[in-house]
């Protein structure tokens, strides 16, 4: 261990563990200080990585240089693309984690890293002068210099678990929440929130009778999240389907009295999209029953993580209420659900860089800035490196724009919308989606990676020739005529374009293999699969270009940080405090936040041009 | 929020609408000149040259109007992009058929204060002039908000919002298959979803075409006085305006020209058109009357034939009148029934008697006339109108995104495909509202579903 470094990153979680190894591979020496060694990169709650756009984050993240795609890769025991009925954009690749290999191949890939020292201890405080980071200190009052830091402290910040009237202070079950950095920060001015998530109980698998439940097991043809995983073919162990009865939701009602969520004991707002059991049933009384997933936590798991299920009432509540689904009669538990509520910053205080308004040097990542799950911290704690990294060398930010990434997506909501619950990726929160496929991340993010500067040259190298291929290919489809005897066995009146027959769903989805291999033998079947994309949603993708284009015109007008809203007193009021809160980059983000009106916007394009 | 284009063309009217012989439309933006050229007979236009010309709208092959027009080429413009200025004729039809036919053409309507604000940006005002502007954008959007709280009051506004929550669902059910697949979740089929986007359009394309009653209460209904010569039609005017307005004679043929004056009656504003009496001539100057006052029936909103009691064994012209523009709502006004007191007072449906003379059964006929309106155009009283192009604009294009989503839906695309156009009817609706979110749909989906593991 040193006495000074470039960067420090605070946080072995999802986010800590990107930031930490996307900084020591941009050269700079790192040290990452977290409060439990053998606890890094743990999965918190649910054994499993990607899903609807959450596996869009993790393919990208890959893209730019990350790791979470090659470990899930690595350690995963399902994989499944979702959505596969649907439309290419909406695919999305999710992967049940093996969570011991998944932490250890992690934990390797950091001791292994050249300029990373892992520091396992509790970072108590930061020094702090003429709001410019200097260093932290560590719970012995050590102070360890750096230039930069990247806080991310997850669900660790004065965190709180909630088991029906019983309160325990703690970062994540049996480990110690972290004390001191969110009081001091708020003295410093920031402002502090309050959330809540929950996890449900785990149960030996010996305990669960799966004569009844339904059996639902992986694609036989998996796919990978990472471009440089070779000769992928993972386990496929399966998971299970289990219902509540109507006897599971009196149970629970009988109890809510005990909930700490109606009694009020809580005051973290927590997710929506993640409800407790008895949240559910509360809200949702009509229901007769709710779907529960069992799934193994590691290959041969014994521990299996009740899916669905997620409570903060009285132990014995809860065992009760899941001895009631049929399959569940003799559960034995090993972990009991809890609900846990910690600190955070909203997020309008961090620029699209993370970095702090507040503080120079000073960057947020992952749940500490609203945010909730893995991948979505996984990627802020990787641009937050990237960021760092380049400020200290006095280049540019590293910005991703709506139309780029889901990155740039999450990036953006979080710099102009108010948070009110966890802050979690859906599809539908990008306006351009139909651009933003899991399977062209390498081709939208070419000349980003190329800037970052850590992905390796190979995959660069096969990067550039996909994108090449396919430019090529998509002239080559319309110029290449498909006879009457064709390889895909379509019955043709006379001969046709591959693109014709691709827009008249002739050639479909199905067929890309064939189109490659008969027409297109020295192209990549990648390539070839981009081009067909590409040529069978052309009018789509044009209009989303057009639309983008559009935007662009005002993402591209800057605001400058020191921009002075209170002196135009023609902004409407609620247009002026707006904007004073979240200081804008741009026009284009300015036009985002809620509450802003076309007037306001017209206005400041007027002082803008002065 | 919907995102205003900065750097579109957009057009107006420049003079007051309905006010003086002639009225300036304005077209400014990149492609100001193409989309001039699209609509007039000319395929060229020189630098401040005024061009005479026809405004032509190709798909009817209709000549809407003579006009001159000028080309101001960037920079040397007011606004500093290129710009057009087309005069036309005042009044009430021409230029407000011009700018709909430019907004077809590619043009947009400029938003208040727009054009000033555009000048500014290109660096044709200092920056008092702008602040003044910024304060004017404002002030028209404050005084603007409160109009539309005004005419969004109650039932339109209500009526958006209602139209945008249909969306709002349509856009749920889509995005629920989407972001929650994995889950056990409730799904549509294909014919529930086509139900819903038919009834969402219809009830669009009911609102966008109450424009034409909107137009009314904007601009006044134009009512033609006709019928047979000395039958008292110049009378009834006078009667109407409670004013010597028109010239009254015993002599048939007395009006030759038509004379245009309004009063307003239960809030709504009539344009009475006096017109010469119409019959066959070989009077030249009586002719040109007789033409005039058939030309005033083309944009007529009602009709009020006046028939003389005194000249009723032979009807023929009044019969075939009423054949010939029976798309009309007429009233059928039988005049000086003072001079018959012994025959019944006519008061059915579309036929009443009255005396210009005496001022008998006018209260009856004006009530007459706004209930016809009514009934036609679903103008005043508490029917829903719109009475802004930009809002049937915003309608229309709410509606044709939904055709386009029930296209995708026929052609088998997945869901992200239709609610990319869902999208674009919500924000066309967020025009007219000023709503301004995007986070709709997920709050709609966690208030209905169950959904979360
Ligand atoms: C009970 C529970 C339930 C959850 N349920 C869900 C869910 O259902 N769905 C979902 O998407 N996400 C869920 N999450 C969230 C998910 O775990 C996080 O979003 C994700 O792990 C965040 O990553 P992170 O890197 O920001 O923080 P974490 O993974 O929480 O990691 C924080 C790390 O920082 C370290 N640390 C904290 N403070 C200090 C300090 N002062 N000094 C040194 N080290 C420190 C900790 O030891 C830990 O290693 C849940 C989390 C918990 C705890
Ligand atoms: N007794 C009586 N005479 C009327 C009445 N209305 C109009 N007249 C008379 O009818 C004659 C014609 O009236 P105008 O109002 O000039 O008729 P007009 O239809 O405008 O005639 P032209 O302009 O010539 O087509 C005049 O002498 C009026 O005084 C009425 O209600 N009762
Ligand atoms: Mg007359």
């Amino acid at each position: 261990m040193k006495k000074s470094y470039d960067i420090i990153v605070v946080g072995g979680g999802h986010a800590g563990v990107e930031a930490a190894l996307a900084s020591a591979r941009l050269g700079k020496s790192t040290a990452l200080i977290t409060i439990e060694k053998s606890a890094i990169a743990r999965m918190s709650c649910n054994p499993s990585i990607g899903g609807l756009a959450k596996g869009h984050l993790v393919c990208e993240l890959d893209v730019l240089g990350g790791e979470m795609g090659k470990a899930i890769d690595a350690t995963g025991i399902q994989f499944k693309l979702l959505n596969r009925s649907k439309g290419r954009a909406v695919w999305s690749p999710r992967a049940q984690a093996d969570k011991i290999k998944y932490e250890r191949y992690m934990q390797d890939v950091l001791e292994n890293q050249a300029n990373l020292d892992i520091i396992e201890s509790d970072a108590r405080a930061l020094e702090i002068q003429e709001n410019e980071f200097r260093g932290v200190y560590l719970y012995n009052n050590t102070l360890i210099k750096a230039k930069a830091c990247i806080l991310t402290n997850g669900t660790f910040l004065k965190g709180k678990i909630h088991i029906g009237n019983v309160q325990i202070p703690a970062g994540r079950y049996g480990e110690l929440p972290s004390i001191g950095i969110s009081d001091q920060l708020k003295e410093l001015g920031f402002s502090v929130g309050r959330l809540k998530t929950g996890t449900p109980s785990r149960i030996s698998k010996r305990s669960i009778d799966f004569t009844n439940l339904q059996i639902q097991e992986g694609d036989k043809d998996p796919r990978a999240f990472s471009h440089s995983t070779r000769n992928f073919d993972p386990p496929n162990i399966p998971c299970w389907l289990a219902y509540t009865c109507e006897h599971t939701h009196e149970i629970l009602r009988s109890a809510l009295d005990r909930s700490p969520l109606y009694t009020g004991k809580i005051d973290g707002v927590g997710p929506r999209y993640c409800p407790s059991i008895e949240d559910k049933i509360v809200r949702f009384s009509d229901k007769t029953q709710h779907q529960l997933f069992l799934e193994p936590e590691w290959d041969g798991s014994s521990q299996w993580y009740v899916n669905g299920f997620s409570s903060s009432l009285p132990i014995d509540i809860q065992i009760k209420a899941l001895r009631s689904v049929p399959g569940l009669e003799n559960a034995e538990f090993i972990k009991i659900g809890y609900a846990i509520e910690y600190d955070y910053f909203p997020s309008y205080q961090i620029r699209r860089s993370l970095e702090t308004k507040r503080i120079s040097g000073l960057y947020f990542a992952g749940q500490i800035n609203g945010t909730s799950g893995y991948e979505e911290a996984a990627t802020q704690g990787f641009v937050a490196a990237v960021n760092a990294a380049r400020k200290l060398d006095g280049a540019n930010d590293f910005i991703l724009e709506r139309h780029e990434a889901y990155i740039g997506v999450l990036i953006d909501d979080l710099c102009s919308k108010e948070t009110s619950e966890p802050y979690r990726m859906f599809t539908s929160l990008a306006e351009y989606r139909l651009l933003l496929r899991w399977d062209n991340a390498h081709l939208r993010l070419l000349d980003a990676t190329k800037k970052i500067g850590i992905q390796k040259s190979d995959m660069i190298d096969l990067f550039e020739r996909v994108k090449r291929e396919t430019y090529i290919l998509n002239t080559k489809f319309s110029k290449t005529r498909v006879t009457t005897d064709n390889p895909f066995n379509i019955p043709l009146g006379s001969t046709s374009s591959i693109s014709l027959l691709i827009r008249q769903q002739k050639i479909t989805e199905n067929n890309v293999m064939a189109l490659q291999k008969h027409y297109f033998p020295d192209y990549l079947l990648d390539s070839v699969d981009q081009a067909y994309v590409q040529t069978r949603y052309e009018g789509y993708i044009d209009r989303q270009f057009k639309q983008v284009k559009k935007m662009n015109q005002l993402e591209a007008k800057g605001i400058p940080h020191n921009f002075n809203y209170s002196k135009i007193t023609s902004l409407s009021n609620e247009g002026r405090e707006k904007f004073l809160k979240f200081k804008p980059d741009t026009i284009g983000q300015a036009s985002r936040i809620r509450g802003i009106s076309p007037a306001d916007i017209q206005v400041l394009l007027i002082f803008l041009s002065k | 929020m919907s995102i205003i284009d900065h750097y579109d063309t957009i057009a107006a009217i420049s003079t007051p609408p309905g006010v003086g012989g002639i009225a300036v439309i304005r077209l400014s933006g990149k492609e100001a000149y193409s989309i001039a050229l699209r609509g007039i007979i000319l395929n060229r236009l020189d630098v401040r040259y005024a061009h005479f010309t026809k405004v032509l709208d190709a798909e009817t092959q209709e000549i809407i109007d003579d006009v001159v027009v000028t080309y101001f080429k960037s920079p040397a413009s007011y606004t500093g992009d290129d710009t057009i200025e087309i005069s036309c004729h005042g009044g009430y039809a021409a230029a407000p058929a011009i700018l709909e036919l430019y907004y077809k053409l590619g043009a947009r309507p400029a938003l208040p204060g727009e054009f000033t604000r555009r000048a500014f940006m290109n660096g044709k005002m200092d920056l008092i002039q702008a602040e003044a502007v910024a304060d004017l954008i404002h002030a028209v959007s404050e005084s603007g908000k409160k109009l539309a709280t005004r005419t969004l009051s109650g039932k339109l506004s209500q009526k958006v919002k209602k139209l945008r929550t249909e969306l709002t669902d349509i856009a749920s059910i889509l995005e629920l298959e989407l972001d929650f697949s994995e889950q056990e979740i409730t799904t549509f089929d294909k014919k529930e979803l086509l139900i819903k986007i038919n009834e969402a359009r219809n009830n669009i394309f009911t609102l966008s075409e109450s424009y034409s009653g909107g137009k009314i209460l904007r601009e006044g209904a134009l009512v033609p006085i006709v019928g047979r010569p000395n039958a008292g039609k110049s009378s009834l005017l006078n009667a109407l305006l409670e004013e010597e307005r028109a010239i009254i004679s015993h002599i048939p043929g007395t009006t030759r020209d038509t004379i245009e004056e309004s009063f307003v009656h239960n809030g709504v504003v009539f344009r009475l058109v006096d017109t010469a009496g119409l019959r066959d001539t070989d009077d030249a100057i009586e002719k040109i009357g007789t033409e005039k006052a058939k030309q005033t029936l083309t944009d007529a909103d009602l009709v009020l034939l006046v028939v003389d009691l005194e000249n009723i064994s032979d009807l023929t012209f009044e019969k075939d009148f009423l054949k010939t523009y029976s798309h009309l709502p007429i009233i059928v006004v039988y005049n000086k029934v003072d001079l018959f007191p012994n025959i019944p007072f006519i008061d059915t449906d579309h036929h009443l008697s009255v005396s210009a003379l005496n001022h008998t059964g006018l209260d009856i006929l004006t009530d007459l006339m706004v209930n016809l309106l009514k009934k036609h155009y679903g103008v005043g009283g508490d029917t829903i109108a719109i009475t802004k192009q930009r809002h049937k604009n915003a309608l229309n294009n709410a509606g044709n995104a939904l055709l386009r989503t029930k296209e995708a839906l026929a052609s088998g695309l997945s869901n992200e495909f239709l609610a990319l156009d869902i999208r674009e009817a919500i924000s066309a609706l967020d025009e007219i509202t000023g709503h301004t979110t995007s986070e709709d749909v997920l709050n709609n989906i966690f208030d209905h579903f169950c959904v979360g593991k």
